[in-house]
């Protein structure tokens, strides 16, 4: 730098700001977080499971319910298949590899497998698990593609009816969709049609999953917070305390630091009843620093700062999280 | 008397022709005046289309419908039909073409760049239906495969198109 200014003759500010200018190139790349990329799965919709007979009857409490087989669904049907396979190398060549249903599936029933052999060589102990983790052990993903297709006849022709949904499982929100019925024709095969379809609806597709993603970078993420209280708490959402001059109610002071936390003030409070409060559409921002780097946020992130916040004089209340995916999280307050 | 009314009239549809001609020219001119169906759904990553163009004579035309139907992928989109549902544009942001006008003339250049993703189903010279006479030249319709994947991957490349896991 002093054989550059001395060679260019430069002024004390234009050293300072060409100083300022070269670490920050060799420190924003360091401090920069990226956003948590959401996981897409495609699975096929209750509809298609019913119509092609991929159903499993239990009996809940006496009643007979039927739920959809994927498991079934995903060995028997090539055409679902198909397209799935499709689907999934298109959105690779995005940028957005898919989660395979099939192999979720799999791979939970191994894992299953494993944890029930594996124990500890000191004391034999075996894994701990909750009841809320075996219940959550399930294929998962934080966009699911909802898919139905048809192959339709008309005369002599046949074609294909194809709906794909994009649903935010946390906000159960559909994001992005593609619907419409394929060219009818004679002579091509089902698969051929099944393939036109894919190809034929995947560029909107994808252009309105990225008007989704670029709304998300532009306005935070969009989350589902779920406050509740244990049965034992000492407190409800009805309890006045006095915070920051400002005496109410529980229930609207929570209100008030979500207002402050998410970006640009927005949410919608769902539920507010004393022992339940649901707060719905809140935008959370996309990064938080920690340690002086930006890091990404998440639902879970975002709520520990909340339960930090009620930790804190005049609430002292204790709380535990409970995350149900990147975009959402339960917090229970009364202990933890 | 009746020489100013003639005289007056006259004026008029001096200026009325004046203002089409300037209409239809400015028309002609912009970028986004482009003419293109969708021929039916290509194989992976690729459009068939169908773009028009007008020139002196064919074989500009034909130049020119390649580049309209490579414009029309990057700035405009593609419309549906024959069982293809329509392409979204890859650079749908307003003033794209203006904001990096450089890039572009360089890109479109007769011969240029924009023709690594554009493939004509054959060489010969449109006829028939798709090669029509009009007054001041010819308007030619040509079929062509577009690489649209390419096409977007490559304007990524460049930053002029956003990448879809961009951010994350």
């Amino acid at each position: 730098m002093h054989i550059l200014s001395h060679t260019l003759k430069l002024h004390p500010m234009q050293k300072r700001f060409l100083l300022t200018f070269f670490l920050s190139l060799i420190v924003l790349p360091a401090v920069w977080g990226q956003a948590k990329k959401p996981t897409l799965m495609v699975v096929p919709s209750d509809r298609f499971c019913l119509s092609e007979g991929y159903m499993s009857t239990f009996q809940v409490q006496g009643t007979e319910k039927s739920y959809p087989d994927y498991r079934q669904a995903l060995q028997k049907d090539d055409e679902l298949r198909l397209v799935i396979t499709k689907m999934g190398s298109i959105m690779a060549n995005r940028g957005f590899p898919l989660k395979d249903l099939e192999q979720e599936l799999k791979s939970l029933e191994t894992q299953q497998a494993e944890q029930m052999v594996i124990s500890s060589r000191t004391s034999g102990a075996e894994i701990y698990e909750s009841p809320i983790d075996r219940l959550r052990r399930t294929a998962k993903a934080d966009i699911i593609l909802d898919l139905d297709f048809e192959i339709k006849r008309q005369g002599p022709e046949k074609y294909i009816s194809f709906n794909l949904k994009a649903l935010d499982s946390y906000t159960s929100k559909q994001i992005a969709g593609a619907a419409g019925a394929g060219k009818p024709s004679t002579a091509a095969s089902a698969d051929l049609l099944l393939e036109e379809a894919v190809l034929s609806y995947m560029d909107g597709f994808n252009a309105q999953l990225m008007e989704h993603f670029n709304n998300m970078f532009d306005q935070g993420r969009e989350v589902a917070i779920t406050i509740m209280t244990w049965e034992n708490a000492p407190i409800d959402f009805y309890s006045e305390y006095t915070y920051d001059g400002i005496t109410d109610e529980l229930g609207f002071l929570l209100e008030d630091w979500l207002a402050e936390n998410s970006v640009k003030g927005r949410f919608t409070t769902a539920t507010a009843t004393e022992s339940r409060m649901k707060f719905e559409q809140v935008r959370i921002p996309l990064y938080f620093e920690r340690r002086g780097r930006q890091r990404a946020m998440d639902t879970r992130r975002f709520v520990n700062q909340l339960r930090k916040f009620l930790r804190q004089a005049p609430f002292h209340i204790e709380s535990s999280i409970h995350q149900r995916g990147l975009g959402e999280a339960w917090l229970i307050l009364g202990e933890k | 008397m009746k020489k100013m009314i003639l005289l007056g009239i006259f004026f008029t549809l001096l200026l009325s022709h004046c203002s089409t001609r300037k209409n239809m020219k400015a028309l002609w001119q912009s970028p986004y005046n482009i003419e293109i169906e969708t021929l039916g759904v290509g194989h992976d990553g690729t459009k068939l289309v169908k773009a028009w163009a007008n020139a002196r004579n064919p074989e500009l035309a034909v130049i020119q419908a390649e580049k309209n139907a490579v414009a029309a992928a990057i700035f405009k989109g593609l419309p549906g039909g024959n069982g293809s549902a329509a392409t979204p544009a890859i650079c749908p942001e307003q003033n794209k073409l203006e904001k990096n006008a450089s890039f572009f003339e360089g890109f479109f250049e007769t011969g240029g760049k924009y023709l690594q993703f554009i493939t004509l189903t054959n060489d010969g010279m449109p006829g028939g239906k798709d090669r029509i006479r009009m007054s001041s030249g010819y308007k030619v319709g040509v079929k062509a495969t577009l690489a649209y994947d390419n096409l977007r991957e490559y304007l990524e490349k460049e930053g002029l198109a956003n990448p879809m896991d961009q951010g994350f």
